[in-house]
């Protein structure tokens, strides 16, 4: 880190872990949330002496972050299609029954299964409305601090989060039905 | 919205929160946060009139960003382009685990990107181009050099005809960038350089055959060492530099911005020197050129 001026150094080392967790949550991918990370910190730095004398650093440290994921999800709308290029697996997979080991393995895989959910229901939401939940449920920002963040009225505020709320419960409920759907579908076994 | 489902976010996002590993914390702080620097955002290099005389002729070039399989991101290299998370200016030492996962996403992007040139482009085009590449000559590669940056691993390899470079990203992007040129670099006088080829990581590429612009990230150097070099530093004009790796005789270093070093310093047997240096333009990149004579 910087050798210039060491509370930089503390304020950076305080406030990572906080400012990597929200851009990783708003932009769905660790090293995405590494770089706006990076990017936010090179930004302080340049204004530390006026940012140092702030009343929140941390604050101003967040908004940018926020800033930058939302500017970040905008401008790769058009890329994000190409995560979903994987290569196919599908070959030669069919026929092959998956039975859970044991009630222990089962769980976990619930458990990664609706972790998996939970990102996808959050990247699912457009930008600002998963700003605005990630802030205000993960960051623990009151209504009008999370105004403050986005740069919108408290109002805006209530109605995205809602509706973002509303949304993920839809995406959820609707992830889980097929779910149940999939574990009543007869499996493919091959009998030969 | 029932309490219970607000409830059941707010535990959720903490447990999502906390993928986030301590590593990455460790590698964005790391990094050198220069307020005073300068950061060029303007990623194409102006090109220095340069005063050298330049032998290589401008190799067929082609720089190709290529998603490992699982690949989910297309960001490794593209992104916040010039900052790139955790990438250091002095290389360090990988583990084995490590390089062998670069090693074998790297043989398998160079394997994709020569399947994928292959559909591409006609056998005349291919020629002429001097791309001529066949599982034979993939098989025949050799990695000659390693270079490691933070989380990112690159290899310079060698083919009977040609070198390749490829920059390969951490586990959970699997983003590798290749690079193939057309010749190998004529070895130079001991305790000199050859002309390093400097080449743009990105413009054009192609993420599981669809082709993709706008992927500048950075620039990557490398070239031929002759015996007794130890250490070349390649500096720029607004105060940074940036260590190569010299092994097996080649040296190799690469940078998260747009412009090409002004300066580059080699440490031989008989001391340190330093000189300036141009870049002349070629296909992807340019060709650098100390200004003076070498030590």
């Amino acid at each position: 880190m910087s050798a210039l001026d060491p509370s930089f150094d503390e304020f950076a080392a305080g406030h990572v872990r906080e400012l990597l967790r929200t851009a990783y949550l708003i932009c769905g991918s660790e090293a995405d949330a590494e770089d706006l990370v990076q990017e936010c910190l090179w930004r302080v730095a340049r204004r530390w002496r006026k940012v140092r004398s702030m009343r929140y650093p941390a604050a101003y440290a967040r908004q940018i972050v926020v800033n930058l994921a939302i500017d970040r999800n905008r401008k790769h709308a058009g890329t994000r299609a190409f995560a979903d290029l994987r290569p196919s697996v599908s070959d030669g997979s069919e026929g092959v029954a998956y039975e859970p080991v044991d009630d222990r393995a089962e769980r976990e895989i619930d458990a990664v299964i609706s972790r998996a959910d939970l990102m996808a229901a959050l990247q699912a939401l457009p930008g600002q409305q998963r700003a605005a939940v990630v802030l205000r449920y993960f960051n623990d920002l009151s209504e009008a601090d999370t105004a403050k963040v986005l740069g919108c009225g408290v109002g805006t505020v209530k109605s995205q989060t809602a509706r973002g709320l509303a949304r993920m419960r839809e995406h959820l409920d609707s992830t889980a039905d097929s779910e149940q759907h999939e574990k009543l579908r007869p499996r493919a076994v091959d009998h030969e | 919205m029932s309490d219970s489902f607000d409830q059941t976010i707010r535990v959720g996002l903490a447990d999502l929160a906390s993928n986030v590993t301590a590593e990455a914390e460790s590698r964005v702080l790391t990094i050198d946060y220069i307020p005073q620097a300068a950061r060029r955002r303007r990623l194409r290099t102006a090109w220095a009139t340069g005063s050298a005389a330049l032998t290589a002729g401008a190799a067929t070039t082609a720089v190709v960003l290529l998603a490992s399989a699982g690949s989910v991101s297309l960001s490794p290299l593209t992104g916040v382009s010039y900052s790139l998370a955790g990438w250091t200016s002095i290389p360090g030492a990988a583990g084995t685990p490590r390089l062998q996962a670069a090693t074998k996403s790297c043989d398998r992007t160079i394997a994709t990107f020569a399947e994928s040139f292959a559909r591409r482009t006609s056998r005349s085009k291919r020629q002429a181009s001097g791309f001529t590449i066949s599982s034979s000559m993939i098989a025949s590669v050799q990695n000659v050099l390693t270079d490691l940056r933070g989380k990112y691993v690159a290899l310079v390899a060698l083919d009977r005809n040609a070198p390749y470079v490829c920059i390969n990203g951490d586990a959970a992007r699997q983003g590798t960038v290749t690079f193939r040129d057309k010749t190998i670099p004529a070895p130079p006088r001991a305790g000199q350089l050859s002309s390093a080829r400097v080449v743009h990581l990105g413009g054009v590429g192609y993420v599981n055959g669809v082709r993709v612009t706008g992927l500048e990230a950075g620039n990557h150097a490398y070239g031929r060492a002759g015996d007794g070099v130890t250490a070349v530093l390649l500096g720029f004009r607004d105060g940074r530099t940036v260590s190569a790796t010299v092994q097996h005789g080649w040296y190799f270093a690469w940078w998260p911005w747009g412009s090409t070093p002004s300066s580059i310093q080699i440490t031989n047997t008989k001391g340190t020197f330093r000189s300036t240096t141009s870049c002349t333009p070629g296909s992807s990149g340019c060709v650098l050129s100390s200004n003076q004579t070498n030590p």
